[in-house]
């Protein structure tokens, strides 16, 4: 019998009973960074010529309240309706690093209508110190699916719609994938999800792709694993509309394309004095960073933050160990490191936050809110015009369902980010059942 | 629906099938061999024809009237984890419809279990109040977690009793819950075996109120905090999941119920929570009086209304509902749809949905006439291959394959490698983190990384490479054992012979010959060029289930 290839696990003597309970279970299973070899480069531009940015979608799944991730801090409506989870104003707490952060002008913000309105949650302070204060992250708030579309509280069901890019059943690739179509990146890898499965959004006639980790992704396990490689590209060729032939062609050519770079090279070192966290979700975004690096044609990337559905026991921004603080913080934190990595490259690099919707005004009686419509959207990037864009409501009103009414329909802001930034000709077609609506001014062509 | 109404009565005379063949397993205990299995007895006339010459027994089961002709082939992919040596034969000597049947028995009489092997794993009797302790103590987060997945393993892979697993795999997905969501993740265990154990083959009303009792549920989704007594307090997130998740359901973007409904639901429902107090239930469920809103409802276009309550009132209205939710005709087409999609294809026809519907309607929920009916449908029949296996699948149908011998021990070493191969296979079991448990579609499960995991699993298994061989719970695979006597002659025979007999499929002769080409092997030389080297034959049964059909089922 051969020797094992992968890596040996621990004893149970060594998982069992030894530190945290949870020990085991965050060990087994864990994302697994590449190492960062050699010494910072100049940066190679995502691709070249470049033909548009990267986008890269995160989808914060459950149902972000967006009312604490950007708060109209000030308005005596949010005041009552949630008098413990509330963002609370600097001269509220003891220490001015529990408070909001205000959106105001300043630093290389320019001018926007809402200014002093919102203040980002504590938790973001990574992201407010560095791309908002160089002018670089956009918000939309109220953002959603109008309700003329459709209302559905159903995280699946909303989610169904966000992926697809509408609530119509007729429509069953996803944005996504119709965007990778229309700017013709059907080359090499043009769409990752990061996970194990593709998210529903890449699903489409353009080849697109799922993986968990740059080091793993290839054939392995087999004694022979060229052998086992060179069958496999044999057995599972394309052309007959079969989804596991299909699928299993366009893997091999996938990998074929990964494998030949060395990823051990400096240039996918990060960069810039960027340091991400230790959570899946940040190295996710710096294997991002190195995909971004790669000249693959890369176009797409979707990835996941997930824990936003609080039912219950948010616990109060001010506390630093509170669970929706977490939240923030891991989201902030990598996305601050991830800009940070990125540096100058961020100029052809644009995020997008979206979430299948907000949460109810109304605080609930268990320390959290339920499922709501509105919630708010962050764009970031190099082109990107900081500031809070499209409207906002001077009170917000606790009406029959608790809910922020839609005032942006989220394709309004995909649709701007996806032309002027991603290079599609034409919005419509990526969104057949959005109303075309003006551009917010999210970004600079 | 005459039929299967009919068909769900046990014949109490009806002989014990005493010819059956029991399957050759090593280490499993009997099931309850006392009673005979409930057999039907439709018209013998319209009895299929069966499939092969094999000798039929004379107490052979005929399928319902106008039953599709099935092959045991097809048996194996879609009712069983996946084929293990031995058993294709072994359905076509029993009977088709015989085999069927046992299946359906919901006590599974007279088939080969696996209960012995996991006799020892203390959780999964344990009360609540035990698995808390065991939670406490240092380890026990561990054991719990691995007792409930290595026993699932262990079922999945040994029991007999194939279908069974199955559903029990169907309605944990559907009744999900994330045992890590909160503290108490030791619910997990006593939820499994008390709410989808002994249900997964009887009547679903049964197992939505078990559901709706049950405390892992009811902490998952809030419910234990839902109190109404506080301005806002009441949590409608389970009110809106048993909506949406458990019963009526969505499809096709029709949603059959209203926000109001929801609400009702959840104001209903409030109270139902966790027995906190110290007791021998405690951690179980408990009405909790002071949280339960006494309002007047009236929900569902009326189909449940019950009047403002006194304190202390309203447990019997909770009940009342749930019986109402699990009796809704949009639940019937839920359930329905769901059952079709798994046995037989991502997109089932609108009349099968309908009759199956009906069917569950007409045998106030039952499972088993439900089933069988789907069982008997033309579109099961003509549904060889149309479902992608997901990963669990995959791993148990490889792990049968190749008939490994998994150590039992639940912190062994075989028990922690087969739980961190799910979470990288992309299906850690009971950690899907949304209530709508795994997806059921073939798109969601065909991915470049779901694929190369998949391919990876099984060929470390195929060749002793999961588990490290310095460790005393391994798990084993003796390819060599499997092999027949005399082997076929050349490559090529032993190849179809090990996708014939091995990953009940037909490897043509062109896949044999690009993979003698891929792996520079010449096709017509002596099958000992493979036999005679362990390396060669692991990577040949690696790849024989790398292969595209054997990712399907």
């Amino acid at each position: 019998m051969s020797s094992p290839s992968i890596a040996r696990s621990p004893s149970i003597a060594r998982h069992v009973g030894t530190v945290s309970r949870r020990g085991f279970l965050a060990g087994s299973g864990a994302f697994i960074a590449t190492s960062a070899l050699g010494s910072k480069m100049a940066f190679a531009s995502p691709e070249t010529p470049s033909s548009g940015d990267v986008i890269v979608i995160v989808s914060l799944r459950g149902g972000a309240d967006g009312l604490s991730l950007v708060a109209p801090y000030k308005m005596p409506t949010y005041r009552s309706l949630r008098p413990t989870i509330r963002v609370k104003d600097p001269s509220e707490v003891a220490s001015p690093a529990n408070a909001g952060l205000p959106l105001v002008t300043g630093g290389n913000v320019g001018a926007f209508g809402l200014s002093g309105t919102f203040a980002l949650h504590p938790g973001l302070a990574s992201l407010y110190n560095s791309a908002w204060a160089d002018g670089h992250l956009a918000i939309v708030h109220a953002a959603g699916m109008p309700a003329t579309e459709s209302v559905t509280r159903s995280h699946f069901d909303s989610m169904r719609n966000w992926e697809a890019g509408s609530a119509s059943l007729n429509v069953t690739t996803g944005f996504l994938s119709r965007f990778l179509q229309s700017v013709g990146a059907t080359d090499r890898i043009p769409g990752i999800g990061r996970g194990s499965a593709l998210p529903p959004s890449l699903a489409g006639p353009v080849p697109t792709y799922s993986m968990s980790a740059i080091n793993s992704f290839g054939v392995n396990g087999f004694g022979d694993n060229t052998k086992a490689s060179a069958t496999l590209t044999r057995w599972y060729d394309a052309g007959t509309g079969d989804v596991v032939l299909q699928t299993g062609a366009n893997t091999m050519s996938a990998v074929g394309t990964v494998k030949a770079i060395n990823w051990a090279d400096s240039r996918f070192a990060v960069q810039n004095g960027a340091s991400y966290p230790n959570n899946g979700f940040a190295g996710q975004l710096k294997e991002v960073a190195q995909l971004i690096r790669a000249n693959i044609g890369l176009r797409v990337v979707c990835l996941d933050s997930g824990g936003w559905d609080t039912h219950g026991d948010m616990g109060t921004p001010e506390d630093p160990n509170s669970y929706f603080r977490n939240r923030a913080k891991e989201l902030s934190d990598g996305l601050a490191a991830f800009y940070k990595d990125l540096g100058p490259q961020m100029n052809e690099v644009t995020v997008a936050t979206l979430s299948e919707f907000g949460r109810t005004i109304d605080e609930n009686g268990t320390g959290g809110c339920d499922h709501g419509r509105g919630s708010a959207m962050m764009i970031m990037g190099g082109a990107v015009r900081g500031g809070v864009h499209g409207p906002f409501v001077p009170t917000i009103a606790n009406g029959p369902e608790d809910d922020l009414t839609v005032l942006t329909d989220y394709r309004t802001a995909l649709a701007e980010v996806l032309t002027v930034r991603g290079g599609a000709a034409s919005a419509t077609t990526l969104f057949p059942t959005w109303t075309p609506s003006a551009a917010l001014g999210l970004c600079n062509a | 629906m005459a039929l299967a109404t009919a068909a769900c009565v046990p014949a109490a005379t009806a002989p014990t099938p005493t010819t059956v063949a029991p399957i050759n397993i090593p280490s499993v205990d009997r099931g309850v061999t006392s009673p005979p299995a409930p057999t039907t007895a439709p018209a013998p006339t319209t009895a299929p024809a069966p499939t092969t010459a094999a000798p039929a027994p004379s107490t052979t089961v005929p399928g319902p009237p106008g039953a599709a002709p099935l092959n045991a082939r097809l048996l194996v992919d879609k009712l069983t984890f996946g084929p293990k040596p031995g058993l294709a034969a072994a359905i076509e000597a029993q009977g088709l419809w015989t085999w069927i049947e046992g299946q359906l028995d919901p006590v599974g009489r007279n088939i080969v279990h696996a209960e012995s092997r996991v006799a020892g794993y203390a959780t999964l009797t344990n009360s609540h109040r035990q698995n808390y302790s065991v939670q406490e103590t240092d380890g026990g987060y561990d054991r719990l977690i691995l007792e409930l997945d290595h026993a699932t393993m262990q079922r999945a892979v040994y029991s007999d009793r194939q279908l069974y697993e199955l559903m029990c795999d169907f309605w944990t997905n559907h009744f999900n819950t994330w045992r890590q969501k909160t503290w108490m993740a030791f619910l997990k265990n006593r939820s499994h075996e008390t709410v989808v154990r002994p249900n997964a083959l009887g009547k679903f009303s049964d197992m939505l109120l078990a559901s709706a009792q049950d405390t892992a549920m009811l902490d998952y989704l809030d419910n234990t905090v839902s109190d109404a007594s506080v301005p806002g307090g009441v949590n409608e997130n389970y009110g809106r999941e048993i909506l949406e998740l458990h019963t009526l359901g969505i499809l096709g973007g029709v949603q059959p119920y209203t926000e109001a409904d929801v609400r009702g639901v959840a104001r209903t429902l409030s109270g139902w929570s966790i027995k906190w107090e110290d007791a021998p239930n405690r951690y179980g469920f408990d009405f909790r009086p002071w949280m339960h809103s006494r309002d007047a409802v009236s929900i569902l276009g009326g189909a449940f209304t019950s009047p403002a309550r006194a304190y202390g009132q309203g447990l019997d209205d909770g009940v009342r509902l749930v019986n109402v939710l699990a009796h809704h005709p949009a639940t019937a087409r839920h359930i329905a749809t769901k059952l079709c999609r798994r046995f037989v294809s991502d997109t089932p026809s609108d009349a099968l949905v309908t009759s199956t519907a009906a069917v569950f309607i007409a045998n106030d929920t039952a499972i088993v006439p439900t089933l069988r009916h789907i069982f008997a449908s033309t579109e099961f029949a003509q549904s060889a291959r149309s479902k992608v296996r997901r990963p669990f699948e995959h791993v148990v149908a490889t792990l049968r394959a190749v008939n490994a011998a998994v150590a039992v021990n639940p912190l062994g070493e075989a028990s922690v490698k087969l739980h961190q191969l799910m979470e990288r296979v992309g299906q850690p079991l009971y950690e899907r983190h949304s209530p709508d448990g795994y997806p059921d579609a073939n798109s969601f499960w065909m991915s470049s990384e779901g694929l190369l995991q998949r391919w990876a699993a099984s060929a470390r298994i195929t060749r002793n490479g999961l588990t490290d061989n310095s460790e005393p719970d391994k798990v084993v695979v003796n390819l060599a054992a499997l092999l027949p006597n005399p082997a076929p002659a050349t490559v090529a025979a032993l190849l179809a012979w090990l996708a014939e007999n091995l990953a009940n499929y037909t490897l043509s002769a062109g896949d044999i010959a690009e993979l003698c080409t891929a792996c520079s092997i010449n096709g017509s030389s002596a099958a000992t060029t493979i036999t005679g080297n362990g390396n060669n034959l692991a990577l040949a049964v690696g790849l024989v289930l790398a292969h595209p059909t054997f990712q399907k089922r």
